[in-house]
């Protein structure tokens, strides 16, 4: 063998459509309308949150498999962005907070496995949850964006129906391994900043 | 006596007014297509409410969850306090549990979460069979405990589940009127019977006081006999087979019986 | 008139290299012939602006204007006195019987393949999306949709393959789902031949009152008439579409899609039933058109046009997005979920507050709404401007002036007809093996994503017939049947008689089911025209179906055609030197007057009698056991008499009206064995039902009893009532064979002529007819 390949363990896609997207504006503006921790909601995005884990190509290779199959996104309408390093440039303003919400009973997504054993031979684990960004104006607390999230009654929360999802809560330095944190309550997960 | 009045709730993205306006009317309710940009204070003129089928607000966030904010849910909360029926059939029993009105209580407590299928995912539809069981709910007044009614589901967001076993409690509880069966009343035996991996194979769940009915099969797409699907056997089978052998195509089929048990209840009161 | 020059698209002078502008305008996404360019020179008479090129190239591209067919269109019968309208409006309309005489039937059908292969959510979803719209402008209630589906082979063709064919379910169901319109099924075959070009053909069916069709016309009288531009506020997307449609597909296209919106769509039909409702109530005469290729563009002139008068359009009224989108693209771009009404300007306000305040379209997606974008005029020039600027300013008669370009045609000779000489010995192996192949085996897992329940209509679902059966209106006995035809083999070797044969399978489905064949809609999917071979098989292929559409008429009008009311041609659906197979896809409307006679495909009864009534068995050309076991491909379809086709399909109707029958198949792909298959999977899942028996009686070897694909149907008779079906298929000179019962074993028992008895239990053609689509759909090896 000539040049040792270099792999990777975990990567992260950040995929969000390129026009509004319907879900964040109906929510911002029910929450902002509806829900009393909602009235200082300045602004919602929706990303789709991939995890994948295993051996993994690096940089560009990685990118373009994303690309080529509609198991992860559609670059028509959706861009992607790969982060594979925890340390590097915030994808969000610094006082926003990002929140995790994925399905409590599992969020493997099986058939992007197979494709993506199919095309490189490589067996990877996929996840797949949404993530929130919420910023407020001014700069909200933990407390209020944690009220926005979990759904308790018609006037607090609505991103978490906690009955059938796990959500996690971070400032904007968000976890390389999120999703696949822990294999156990996503809630304990709860780095970042303080508030 | 006057015909008693149901509002059939129109969110946008609803799309199964007409046929549950057909269903109510058939067994003589009057119904009245309540579009959402009505004032809400208009609904407490009615009797009962039916939250019907559809995809409100096009399931953003998620399903039911955007419409479960809109003030005319308020309203409706209040109504259902008072005593008044209010049934939500698949998408209305989305934004009945996302509104909190079922199971009923202090704060939101079951959720209506993605299906779970064997080799497949996502939107689901086909006939499927439940089975009555002992409730105080109102939909199923006069209906005897154990009957089995064929109904067609079709969603992708209808298994009824809790962060405790509080399902099953719901269900030890009579609130639980409906749920998944064989077609000769014997418990589901997994997919398809149960086709969305539903806690205690539950089809629907109702408030304690049974006035409040979250439903995911359809019972509007039930109301010819002879429409049932050629693969419904059994009893009901048989009775489709007479009425198509009479050419009678409005004798009423499964799905009519919850509407009737709605009609008998309004007419005690 | 003097025009600026930066706003021309090319001057007079540029024009006498017609080449070097055609190629140039090309680059910048304008598609006119180089004959095209002096043309629209002469009919403006001065050099055209970019938006005027824009608008013309798009007119006068295939998609819009049938510049290839338009003249060999003409073959097809179109004339039956149950037609009120005919091709040439968005969908076709016919007339019904009683009891439903009040009402009439809306049929439309179109393809989107190109963009299905490019992008086959959205690309799926957006056909939908159009072929609905369709069927609403002639101010129906849209009450289904079906689609005729051609995929690459799922495993030779690979991943990409599987992702269209999941991408394209995924993007029906999404779109038809939410709208709320059933999915009354269709038809799907997967062949290499498809790979790179998949065929996504949609078709809508609507219901409206005799009296209330709405033309895409500006309507007689003096007026004053506005257009009222309703629906998403209009951007970019889709800009180009009908361009991009119309050539080859190289690149990355993914830009030229729309993007769907089913939830505005829905609030939108719900908004317009109710404008229907108050036009009719106040008997105020109104046009109506909806958006598709070419945009506002098309729409308007189009309606003025019909209306022979002319238009004038501020384009700075439509309703569109906040981001600058430059004019030329406002006017022609493809936004989807869009109409244009023509009103009288008295109630224009109204139907504004209706859409805007009623329904308030801009709380469902921000800048959708109603609003009034111009006014029709005397003299027929068609006018747009922006902010006063002129950017169109055009006679009527140049957007009128059809294009008509004579393709060379060269017919090449069917293939011949497949002579077996070897019958593979594994008689029950072949079986299996062609109900577990991806052209036989069970559709169930695909149309468990569809909702074909909604609005409460459906009486026979897909899967449960060999048509799906609708209640047309809720209250009366009526029912529709609707079936699709069109072997993909058959036509490719033989354009003509596959032709033939898809007309006939689409009629004999629906006559299986009780339906009497009322009226015909299709699509042609071809190559390049510029191709002779291409342009050979499409002139085959018309006279194939119009040969059999002649034949076929008689059970809805006696002695006429069964007319072709709507239809759509696809071309360059084509890489390099390969075109796709000749794709006739055929859609049948039958009516039923009482639809509890409706006939279902899976056994009823323990103890009935099984017979088949049609062509002897015998050949085998064609047949998917030549392809599935024996490796033979490429032979013409089997011999097909159009005379007694008609007296088989007038034969299954009286069984169906006389309740003589309990259920009806055709023998189609896989034949008879595959046809017992199906109606044994068919029955009640717990009923112990199955099929014996006795091939002998049809005196021909085993294998050719059970896979020769000649035109037949299989019922299910009580003994009591066989007499009369007997007697019935002899008195129209029909062959007809007892070939057996239906018993009380969940088994298939096929008895061989040499003593052997074959047996399938229900399990085990179960799991070999599910396994494909659901190893496709879960990556799992099949």
């Amino acid at each position: 063998m000539s040049a040792r390949r270099v792999t990777l363990r975990l990567a992260q896609a950040w995929v969000e459509l390129i026009a509004d997207d319907p879900a964040a504006v109906s929510a911002l503006a029910v929450a902002r309308a509806r829900l009393s921790a909602g009235r200082t909601l300045a602004t919602l995005r929706r990303l789709r949150l991939f995890e994948l884990r295993g051996a993994l190509p690096q940089g560009q290779p990685l990118a373009d498999l994303l690309h080529r199959s509609t198991q992860f996104y559609n670059p028509h309408k959706e861009r992607c962005h790969v982060r594979t390093r925890a340390r590097e440039a915030s994808m969000w303003s610094d006082d926003a907070w990002v929140v995790l919400v994925k399905d409590r009973d599992g969020c493997r997504r099986a058939a992007a496995e197979r494709w993506w054993r199919h095309e490189t031979g490589d067996a990877v684990e996929v996840h797949e949850a949404v993530a929130w960004v919420l910023s407020f104006e001014p700069a909200g607390t933990r407390e209020v964006a944690e009220e926005l999230v979990v759904l308790r009654d018609r006037r607090h929360g609505l991103l978490c129906n906690p009955h059938a999802q796990a959500w996690a809560l971070s400032g904007t330095d968000v976890p390389l391994a999120w999703i696949t944190a822990e294999r156990g309550d996503a809630r304990s997960i709860v780095p970042g900043r303080t508030s | 006596m006057s015909l008693a009045q149901v509002a059939v709730i129109q969110f946008p993205g609803v799309n199964c007014e007409a046929e549950s306006v057909r269903a109510l009317k058939r067994v003589g309710l009057e119904a009245v297509v309540f579009r959402w940009t009505r004032r809400a204070s208009e609904l407490r003129d009615f009797q009962a409410y039916l939250l019907p089928g559809g995809f409100s607000y096009q399931d953003r966030v998620r399903a039911g969850a955007l419409a479960a904010k809109d003030p005319l849910l308020d309203v409706l909360a209040g109504e259902a306090d008072k005593g008044k029926p209010v049934l939500g059939i698949c998408n209305g029993a989305q934004v009945l549990v996302e509104a909190g009105l079922v199971p009923g209580g202090e704060s939101i407590g079951l959720a209506l979460a993605t299906n779970r299928m064997p080799d497949r995912e996502g939107y689901y539809s086909r006939w499927i069979h439940v089975r009555i069981e002992s409730s105080p709910c109102v939909f199923t007044r006069g209906i005897a405990p154990g009957t089995v009614l064929p109904l067609p589901m079709a969603h992708g967001e209808g298994r009824f589940t809790a962060e405790s076993s509080s399902v099953v409690s719901l269900a030890a509880a009579g609130q639980v009127p409906l749920r998944y069966a064989r077609p000769e009343g014997e418990a589901a035996s997994g997919f398809p019977d149960n086709p969305n991996g539903a806690a205690a194979d539950a089809a629907a769940v109702c408030n304690r006081r049974g006035n409040v009915l979250a439903l995911m099969p359809h019972p509007e797409r039930a109301q010819d006999l002879g429409a049932l699907a050629r693969t419904v056997p059994g009893a009901w089978g048989e009775r489709r087979d007479r009425a198509l052998a009479a050419g009678e195509p409005d004798q009423p089929g499964p799905g009519l019986e919850l509407f009737s048990a709605l009609r008998r209840h309004l007419e005690e009161r | 008139m003097s025009v600026a020059a930066e706003t021309l698209a090319y001057r007079a002078e540029d024009a006498r290299d017609p080449v070097a502008v055609s190629r140039r305008l090309a680059e910048q996404g304008v598609t006119l012939e180089p004959d095209e360019v002096t043309l629209l020179l002469e009919l403006l008479g001065r050099p055209p602006r970019w938006a005027e090129a824009v608008l013309f190239g798009i007119l006068w591209s295939e998609h819009c204007s049938y510049k290839s067919t338009r003249h060999l269109l003409r073959r097809l019968p179109t004339q039956a006195p149950q037609v009120l309208i005919g091709p040439g409006e968005d969908a076709g309309v016919v007339a019904l019987p009683a009891p439903c005489e009040d009402l009439a039937l809306v049929l439309a059908h179109e393809s989107h393949n190109h963009p299905s292969q490019v992008l086959p959510v959205e690309g799926a979803a957006t056909g939908v999306g159009g072929i609905v719209r369709d069927v609403g402008c002639m101010g129906a209630e849209v009450v289904g949709v079906l689609d005729g589906l051609r995929f690459g082979h799922p495993v030779e063709d690979g991943v990409r393959a599987r992702d269209i064919v999941r991408g394209v379910v995924q993007g029906i169901a999404d779109y038809g789902n939410a709208l709320g319109v059933p999915n009354l099924g269709g038809d799907v075959y997967f062949d290499r031949g498809f790979g790179e070009h998949c065929l996504v053909n949609v078709m809508s069916v609507g219901v409206v009152p005799r009296s209330g069709v709405l033309r895409s016309r500006v309507p007689e009288g003096p007026g004053p008439w506005v257009f009222v531009l309703i629906g998403k506020p209009t951007d970019e997307s889709g800009f180009g579409g009908a361009a991009f449609a119309s050539a080859e597909l190289s690149g990355d296209q993914r830009g030229a899609v729309q993007l769907p919106d089913p939830f505005l769509k829905r609030v939108l039909h719900v908004a317009n039933a109710e404008l229907f409702e108050r036009l009719r109530a106040r008997g105020l005469p109104a046009g109506f058109k909806d958006l598709g290729a070419g945009g506002v563009a098309c729409a308007t002139s189009e309606l003025a046009a019909a209306g022979g008068c002319g238009a004038e359009i501020a384009l700075d009224q439509v309703p569109r997005v906040t981001r600058p989108v430059p004019p030329e693209v406002l006017l022609c771009a493809e936004t989807q979920e869009r109409y244009c009404w023509v009103l009288p300007e008295s109630f224009a306000a109204e139907a504004c507050e209706l859409y805007n305040r009623e329904f308030a379209l801009g709380d469902i997606v921000p800048g959708a709404g109603a609003r009034v974008i111009g006014r029709a005029i005397a003299p027929a020039v068609y006018r747009v401007t922006w902010h006063g600027e002129p950017l169109v300013d055009c006679p009527v008669e140049a957007i009128t002036t059809g294009r008509k370009i004579e393709r060379l045609a060269h017919r090449r000779p069917p293939a011949p007809p497949l002579r077996v000489r070897k019958a593979a010995p594994d008689v029950r192996g072949a079986l299996l093996a062609v109900i577990g192949g991806w052209n036989g085996c069970s559709r169930e897992y695909l149309f468990r994503h569809y909702d074909s329940e909604v609005q409460g209509r459906t009486w026979l679902r897909p899967g449960e017939g060999d048509a799906s059966v609708i209640r047309l209106d809720r209250t009366r006995s009526l029912g529709i049947a609707l079936a699709l035809g069109g072997n993909p083999y058959w036509c490719a070797s033989d354009p003509e008689l596959g032709a033939r044969h898809a007309v006939a399978e689409a009629a004999r489905n629906v006559a299986c089911a009780g339906g009497r064949p009322w009226a015909l809609t299709d699509c042609l999917n071809f190559g390049h025209p510029e191709s002779p071979e291409v342009m050979g098989d499409l002139t085959a292929t018309l006279e194939g179906l119009a040969v059999a559409a002649e034949a076929l008429g008689g059970l809805a009008a006696a002695g006429h055609p069964l007319p072709f009311v709507s239809g759509n041609v696809s071309l360059y659906n084509q890489t390099g030197a390969r075109a796709i197979p000749a794709s006739p896809i055929v859609l049948c409307a039958g009516v039923l007057r009482d639809l509890t006679v409706a006939v279902g495909l899976g056994l009823q009864r323990a103890g009935d009698f099984l017979v088949l009534v049609g062509e002897p068995r015998g050949e085998m050309t064609g047949s998917a056991y030549a392809r599935e076991v024996l490796g033979e491909h490429g032979f013409g379809p089997p011999t097909l008499d159009l005379a007694r086709e008609a007296r088989l399909h007038e034969l299954a109707v009286l069984a169906a009206e006389g309740r003589w029958v309990r259920a009806a198949h055709d023998v189609s792909d896989g034949g008879l064995g595959l046809a017992l298959a199906e109606m044994l999977l068919g029955a009640a899942p717990d009923a112990p039902l199955g099929a014996q028996v006795d091939l002998g009686v049809l005196e021909t070897e085993p294998t050719a009893a059970l896979f020769s694909e000649r035109s037949a149907i299989v019922f299910e008779v009580a003994p009591e009532r066989a007499p009369a079906l007997f007697q019935a298929a002899r008195a129209r000179s029909l062959l007809a064979w007892p070939i057996g019962t239906v018993w009380s074993q969940p088994e298939l028992k096929a008895l061989q002529p040499d003593g052997v008895t074959l047996r399938w239990s229900r399990d085990e053609l179960a799991a070999a007819a599910e396994r494909p689509l659901r190893a496709l759909w879960n990556e799992e090896d099949a």
